[in-house]
């Protein structure tokens, strides 16, 4: 997996998004690229290199399959492949893989093809 | 203030390639709906989207936009104060280009959607704004089938008129006289008249021209020129 200057690419398991909207809290399990969601009421524990941005993509994450899942429902859409989130700040990017989300939290703002193929690249 | 310049620009955006529908609020209010399925489906779709953008707004986070790609569709959603702009877009969009187009969209128009009301409208949207908006040439046959027959080309047929009148009276009599009979007639927009009731005033016109004999002459002439022009 590519680390692109200050920002980098972050995978979470499938698990994730699945019990994001059940309240599950999440764990980051040892390697330190990986984050794994586990039901249930343990706090998450982060050893990543900017914890911050790790638990901001996994509440990203969480936040979004849960609104996203509806949206679904009522477009008769099906799963989410690719989201994107820009506030003024910053920009959330995440793509759904076989291993599970991978994604990048960061200031530059990208475009949108920019930040999918730029994930697509680093997930393979 | 009208609506007339915002509706023109979101139509322009859904002409953009793979755009498959639009939808524009302001908080609860439908400002301009063009989407793909029921009305129920589209307020089922702005309640969610607005839902998510109130949880940003409840942590002080500003959302400028948010990409949605799924299997089936696209979503992006555009945000600025209250203001959303959905677009659906389907493969073939640039997703950028509509990103760029309809952000400024938003922002051209900022002014006049801080003037709009926030809660949702008694009267839907689509009945207060007369708007064109051809999404595909079915859709062009749809509306042609269904559109009424008017007289778009009545200045022409009244420059026929006072061509015709022009033989037996000045050119201002003539106009005065199309005015006078106009106004009796209580036609309010000439340019909205269906065929038989142009056909009718323009007879009606020519009824005032006092001699027979030359009334039915300019009749018959006139007659030719309704012909001529499907009428």
């Amino acid at each position: 997996m590519s680390v692109e200057n200050s920002t980098r690419l972050i995978p979470i398991s499938p698990q994730r998004s699945q019990s994001a909207a059940n309240g599950a809290s999440a764990s980051w399990v040892a390697d330190p690229g990986l984050i794994t969601m586990g039901q249930g009421p343990e706090a998450e524990a982060v050893s990543m290199e900017n914890p911050d941005k790790a638990q901001r993509f996994a509440s990203e994450v969480q936040y979004v399959t849960h609104f996203t899942a509806r949206l679904a429902e009522v477009l008769g859409l099906q799963s989410l492949r690719f989201g994107l989130v820009e506030d003024i700040d910053s920009q959330t990017a995440m793509l759904s893989t076989a291993e599970g989300w991978v994604g990048r939290v960061s200031s530059t703002r990208r475009s949108i093809t920019v930040a999918r193929s730029s994930l697509q690249r680093g997930a393979h | 203030m009208t609506l007339n310049a915002l509706i023109a620009a979101t139509a322009a955006l859904q002409r953009l390639d793979g755009v498959a529908g639009i939808l524009l609020c302001k908080a609860e209010n439908i400002v301009h709906r063009q989407m793909p399925f029921s009305n129920e489906r589209a307020a089922a779709l702005q309640g969610i989207a607005n839902q998510m953008l109130d949880g940003y707004r409840q942590v002080k986070r500003a959302i400028r936009q948010i990409y949605l790609e799924f299997d089936g569709g696209y979503l992006l959603f555009m945000a600025q104060d209250e203001s959303l702009l959905l677009v659906m877009l389907t493969g073939r969009a640039d997703p950028d280009m509509v990103s760029s187009v309809g952000g400024a969209l938003l922002w051209d128009h900022s002014a006049l959607l801080a003037t709009l009301p926030s809660v949702a409208s008694a009267v839907a949207a689509e009945e207060t704004v007369e708007e064109l908006v051809v999404t595909s040439p079915r859709r062009v046959q749809e509306m042609t089938k269904t559109a009424v027959q008017v007289t778009a080309n009545w200045p022409l047929l009244r420059q026929q008129m006072e061509t015709v009148l022009n033989r037996v009276m000045g050119s201002a009599q003539a106009a005065r006289l199309i005015d006078r009979t106009l106004g009796a007639s209580q036609i309010g927009d000439p340019y909205r008249l269906q065929a038989p009731q142009a056909r009718a005033l323009a007879q009606a016109v020519l009824e005032q021209v006092p001699n027979t004999g030359k009334r039915r002459q300019l009749m018959a002439e006139l007659d030719r020129h309704l012909v001529a022009m499907n009428l």
